[in-house]
């Protein structure tokens, strides 16, 4: 993984110093609260319900073990003993103090880790696929692509006060685990006819008050130019994107009131100006990071394992969390494993400080010291031996981090909504809570098969849940949280919208209307057909009629 | 109108605090009241003139209950308590 | 008001114009565009001459001018509103422009750097800012991760020394 020269180091060193002079200069009354603010969100702190919220930067959701040890230190030392997953690879700490948040900076420094550009008007964290460099579907490492436009994107003088945050993710394999569809700027790695690797870019996608799926804006951008590119894209809605209205200034409006053909032609003639200049990205510093990125030294394995075919057959509740949790590993006698961060009953996505240690333990002893987050708010041990999963599930379930229900119902991606985040109108993690409960019986969970549940507590939409296979969206209904259902949105490479299946639910009826929508699939399915795809040929006809009676 | 109160943020912590007829307190049933458009915004105004304690300074909907004062909005029901979700955190843990 | 340029805080001397005649007095003069593009002509005879440009206007809107202007001012209405550092730096990078750019707006003191790699070299300040702030926030930062209007130079080129970057 990228490891930080001195340039890197001294660069979030500085940035620490800076927002300990912020700080300092708020405190003094010398800043306002109005100026202070888009510089403390530029370091990822905000104000939520309880206290400051700290939003840390994970690159592309990739962490070192001796990185997840500290963000585990950070939790026990500087909060509460505990750290939330986001939906976008991140992670968050709900008390830290305003006095002591630039220690906590500096400790995260101290591990090449920072909370730059987390949130505010910037860039934000470029997320990507959390198998990389592990999935055999793989076109090119999509880390290496992260990891520069992470650097170019931190501290961008002209992109630092935008109309509104902007996201980029990346995808390096067709099957696309980023969702690359549903944001700002979404970016696919693929071969041209000559066999060399490039870019298709796509802009204008994301979820929220007017959720909208990315328009194709160039199929080929070469790597040199990959900069100079999103420098022009970047330039484009810096200038057009609406400043007069918060609910209309990502560049998803842009593109679509302007049309795509227009900001594609507003694009490429502004890239003419900047493409043979100094944004051509030198070939030294793409091998440079490439380098950073070079496989770890696997060994050469059989591609079964003795051990692990034998337990698969001995233990049950291990082939079961195999079959939910374990996925493909390029390399013969290797696989992926994740780790839910959902327990039945649980706070999705949140891990104490204990379990952050013993994932970078088991990393460090397991996994060549490398963990993974994804946007679905779970860790992955991404180069596990065959020989060793077993032993880390026995491990794993001593911190009771086993819970085998990954891409199932049980495996519910929430925003913390508003038991926490002063944005929201509704509560998300007790809907979760009780559908996870109510779907607890593992069988049944594994019968259900594969099924994204999606929550979000507000229309900001933080919990994604316009692309869950079942989305919920919590709202106000006279001083009550009233839920709203959606079915059919999709994150991967056909990404999809959820569509509204009726009026709202109260808390009291929502976990039965999930249920029932669950059983109603369960009867129409044709064999081997998922969720999605038996929504997709049914259309929402026969849920709506399941929920609601007959028209 | 209906009774208000002023709440804020803590600027060193984040934590919330509700003005009281003194100064501030964590404990929403401390807070002073208000019932006149005048005496809620002097209220708020003296909020307003302390950027270096409090953040976010507003106005809010409270009600006497059973336990004394208490908000009215589910919303700062949750901020003058804590997480619905863990007990064991906020003011409701003391 | 008063001008942050080259590390210190200056009388400044340029007035703003909104009439041809007020425009045709001598030394420094800053004209709206609309006046700009309706008295081009006679303004490009002007020394000392300067365009005020509203943040939603493009740069090319002077392209062939800008060898006879001695300044450009660019607006912030909100600090939070960046439209002019790309303006700054189509106005520098593409067009070439040699003469001043100050910035006009309720800017804070944490925007100075990017003020100044994006081609500003001028801030308009009331009088008796202090600008030691300004000055420490400029100074702060080593590394800079792209390139842009200003001739720092840029991590890639120090980590892989060129004969360009040794020279620097």
């Amino acid at each position: 993984m990228y490891v930080y020269d001195q340039l890197d180091r001294q660069l979030v060193n500085d940035r620490v110093e800076e927002f300990r002079d912020q700080v300092r200069r708020r405190i003094s009354g010398e800043l306002t609260e109005e100026q202070f603010r888009p510089l403390r969100l530029m370091n990822g702190l905000y104000l939520q319900l309880h206290a400051y919220m700290l939003r840390v930067a994970v690159p592309y959701g990739q962490l070192s073990a001796v990185q997840m040890r500290r963000l585990g230190r950070i939790a026990r030392v500087y909060d509460k003993g505990y750290g939330h997953f986001t939906t976008r690879q991140n992670i968050q700490y709900n008390w830290p103090k305003l006095s002591e948040a630039p220690d906590i900076l500096a400790e995260l420094a101290e591990v090449e880790m920072h909370a730059i550009q987390t949130s505010g008007n910037c860039i934000r964290n470029t997320t990507s696929d959390p198998f990389a460099g592990a999935a055999a579907d793989e076109i090119d490492d999509p880390r290496v692509w992260s990891e520069i436009i992470r650097q170019w994107s931190t501290l961008h003088p002209e992109f630092s006060f935008l109309p509104r945050k902007f996201k980029i993710a990346v995808t390096g394999a067709p099957n696309d685990r980023a969702a690359i569809k549903v944001h700002d700027i979404g970016i696919v790695i693929v071969r041209n006819a000559a066999g060399e690797i490039g870019f298709e870019m796509w802009a204008g996608g994301g979820q929220g008050r007017t959720p909208m799926i990315a328009r194709l804006i160039r199929d080929f951008v070469a790597p040199k130019d990959l900069l100079s590119y999103l420098e022009a894209m970047m330039r484009v809605y810096n200038r057009f994107g609406r400043r007069d209205n918060k609910y209309k200034a990502r560049i998803k409006i842009l593109v679509h009131e302007i049309g795509a053909e227009r900001y594609r032609d507003e694009v490429e003639a502004e890239w003419q100006d900047l493409r043979h200049g100094a944004m051509e990205l030198p070939q030294a510093e793409i091998a440079r990071i490439r380098a950073a990125f070079a496989p770890p030294a696997f060994a050469t394995l059989p591609a079964v394992s003795e051990k692990h075919q034998a337990k698969l057959f001995e233990d049950r509740a291990y082939a079961r969390w195999v079959k939910s949790n374990v996925r493909a590993h390029k390399v013969d006698g290797y696989a992926i494993a994740v780790i839910s961060l959902k327990p039945v009953g649980g706070i999705p996505g949140d891990a104490t400080a204990e379990q952050m240690e013993a994932v970078a333990d088991f990393a460090e002893r397991w996994s060549f010291s490398e963990v993974r987050v994804t946007h679905e708010q779970n860790l992955v041990l991404p180069h596990v031996r065959l020989d060793d999963l077993y032993d880390l599930w026995l491990a794993l379930g001593a911190v009771e981090l086993d819970t085998p229900n990954v891409g199932t119902v049980g495996d519910i991606i929430a925003c913390p909504g508003l038991d926490y985040c002063s944005l929201a109108n509704a509560r998300s993690i007790p809907v979760s809570q009780r559908i996870s409960e109510r779907f607890a019986d593992l069988d049944r969970l594994h019968d259900i098969g594969e099924l994204t549940l999606n929550i979000s507590g507000c229309i900001n939409a933080c919990g994604h849940h316009h692309v869950g296979n079942i989305g919920i969206l919590g709202v106000d209904k006279k001083g009550e949280e009233f839920y709203q259902i959606t079915l059919g949105g999709r994150a991967d490479e056909n990404a999809a919208i959820g569509k509204i299946v009726g009026p709202a639910f109260s808390t009291d009826q929502v976990t039965d209307a999930i249920e029932t929508i669950v059983e109603t699939y369960i009867q129409h399915r044709e064999p081997g057909e998922r969720f999605v795809e038996t929504y997709e040929r049914l259309g929402l006809a026969p849920f709506k009629e399941a929920l609601y009676g007959a028209a | 109108m209906s009774l208000q109160a002023v709440t804020a943020n803590r600027l060193g912590d984040g934590l919330v605090i509700y003005l009281t007829a003194t100064g501030w307190s964590e404990q929403v049933a401390d807070a002073a009241t208000a019932d006149t458009r005048d005496a809620a915004q002097a209220l708020l105004d003296r909020a307003l003139a302390q950027p270096g304690h409090a953040v976010g300074a507003e106005l809010i909907e409270v009600e006497q209950g059973a336990d004394g004062l208490r908000p009215v909005r589910y919303r700062e029901l949750i901020r003058s308590l804590g997480p619905t979700v863990r007990a064991d955190l906020g003011y409701q843990a003391a | 008001m008063a001008l942050l340029k080259n590390g210190r805080l200056l009388e400044d001397r340029w007035v703003d114009a909104d009439s041809l005649d007020g425009a045709l007095r001598p030394g420094g003069v800053l004209v709206p565009l609309e006046l700009w593009k309706a008295e081009r002509l006679t303004l490009r005879g002007k020394s000392a001459v300067g365009v005020v440009l509203p943040n939603t206007a493009d740069p090319a809107e002077l392209a062939g001018d800008y060898e006879r202007l001695a300044a450009v001012a660019l607006q912030f209405p909100a600090f939070a509103d960046g439209r002019a550092f790309s303006q700054a730096r189509v106005i520098r990078e593409k067009h070439g422009f040699k003469g001043e750019i100050r910035a006009r707006g309720p800017l804070i003191p944490d925007q100075y750097l990017y003020l100044l790699r994006c081609g500003f070299d001028a801030v308009e300040l009331p009088e008796g800012t202090d600008i030691e702030v300004w000055l420490r926030n400029a100074r702060r930062y080593t590394t800079f991760y792209q390139p842009a209007a200003d001739d720092r130079v840029v991590a890639w080129r120090r980590r892989h020394a060129t004969p360009e970057a040794a020279a620097s």
